[in-house]
């Protein structure tokens, strides 16, 4: 019964996450051309914001459990921020970092170290009350062929901040819900503005650890078939650059457009879930700011 | 006597009036008004038009308000309007003068203003990576 509740509950979770990300397993970009324009003396101030709106994304099918995939979709976009006395939540349409509830610990003139309490991302994960073993080879099929789950974690990041144009970013988190493993990113972003264009670029570095890379990749002897043989994967990098530029439509209403490539690394395209070695996802949104 | 007295005053303070009025004949207008960047203090770029009517004889002049700078000046009505590249990150004034007197023949103001109006927005959107 507490399984099924659970269950539920990751499931009205990660409907949101969903929602709020767009794609499952690769979240995405931010508003980066947003963050640099504020400057660095105004980052504690308390305050937030909202958005709602529409939104197109493209993204191309990297896995075979991506069962209802469609290279193109329109998505409701829902966003926001909000901090208060250094604790924040952040649900930022086109973070890849998901949602993230934090604490803002420490700061100077160029860095700020937040403590992340839960960061909260699409992951993969199969039923916790079926033993595969008892499965024949279609049973074990259909059991690989897992749905979405929760990543959540908590962890630590540190930001350092070069004028407004340039920023730094790390962080480390690890799953404390169900042990998936360590997840880091080390990204380095820029924007600049042209007229009224504000235009962002990024690079990420991004660890997954041996556990994170079985649990979302792996297949054990006892799962094993012939379609998903055993698979069991180190720890691993991936890399993405991404660009993207926010236009005001008016005093309320932002377009938004950007592209990101992500490459796999092959410890993640030898799985057999996996179907190609890179991410490439576009989107464009017009979003209300409430 | 006290009823003429407050028809001087009605008169004297009519007569500014009277002269806003005939500078309002000038029909001196900016399109658009209003240039929107993203972020607070962010400078914002806009092309306004600004379009008036002036009399027949005289020297104009289209000038900057606060910096008394003169963008375009004209005789008559040779020239009834000018493209300007608005660049700037507070709301400015701008003025059309008669060359030559104090008081401008009429004002108006492009407003500059921002999506996200709070600097903490774009401030911690680093954090949203």
């Amino acid at each position: 019964m507490s399984n099924n509740v659970n269950k539920m509950s990751v499931r009205i979770i990660r409907a949101i996450l969903l929602t709020l990300m767009m794609i499952p397993g690769i979240t995405a970009a931010s508003d980066i051309a947003s963050s640099v324009g504020g400057g660095v003396e105004n980052r504690l101030a308390d305050g937030g914001y909202f958005e709602l709106g529409a939104s197109v994304y493209g993204v191309n099918k990297v896995d075979i459990r991506q069962t209802s995939h469609q290279a193109v979709q329109p998505t409701l976009l829902i966003s926001g921020m909000y901090q208060y006395k250094g604790l924040f939540v952040e649900m930022i349409h086109q973070s890849q970092d998901g949602v993230n509830l934090g604490f803002n610990f420490w700061n100077s003139e160029n860095w700020s170290l937040d403590l992340l309490l839960a960061n909260l991302q699409t992951s993969w994960s199969r039923p916790e009350d079926i033993d595969p073993s008892m499965l024949d080879e279609a049973g074990r099929n259909a059991y690989l062929m897992s749905e979405e789950s929760l990543y959540i974690g908590a962890g630590f990041r540190a930001t350092r901040y070069w004028g407004d144009r340039y920023v730094f970013q790390y962080r480390l988190v690890s799953d404390y819900f169900d042990g998936q493993g360590i997840m880091s990113t080390a990204r380095l972003g820029t924007s600049w503005q042209v007229r009224n264009w504000n235009f962002h670029a990024l690079a990420s570095i991004e660890y997954s650890s041996a556990t994170l890379n079985r649990h979302r990749f792996g297949v054990s002897d006892e799962e094993a078939t012939e379609q998903f043989p055993e698979y069991r994967p180190g720890s691993s990098f991936s890399y993405g650059m991404e660009l993207g530029v926010a236009y005001p439509l008016s005093e309320s209403f932002v377009f938004r457009t950007m592209y990101r490539l992500n490459v796999l690394s092959n410890e993640v395209t030898d799985s057999p879930f996996n179907q190609t070695g890179y991410v490439s996802f576009f989107n464009a949104s017009i979003s209300y700011v409430f | 006597m006290n009823k003429f007295n407050q028809w001087l005053a009605l008169a004297l303070l009519a007569s500014p009036m009277t002269a806003w009025s005939q500078d309002h004949s000038i029909a001196f207008t900016a399109t658009p008004e209003r240039c929107i960047a993203l972020h607070k203090g962010q400078t914002c770029y806009q092309d306004v038009l600004f379009r008036w009517q002036t009399p027949e004889s005289g020297q104009y002049c289209l000038v900057l308000t606060q910096e008394h700078r003169k963008l375009t000046c004209w005789n008559g009505k040779a020239v009834q309007q000018y493209q300007y590249s608005f660049e700037g990150n507070k709301t400015t004034s701008f003025s059309l003068i008669h060359d030559g007197k104090v008081q401008p023949l009429a004002q108006l103001k492009v407003v500059v203003t921002w999506v996200y109006k709070a600097p903490k927005q774009s401030g911690s959107g680093w954090r949203l990576f």
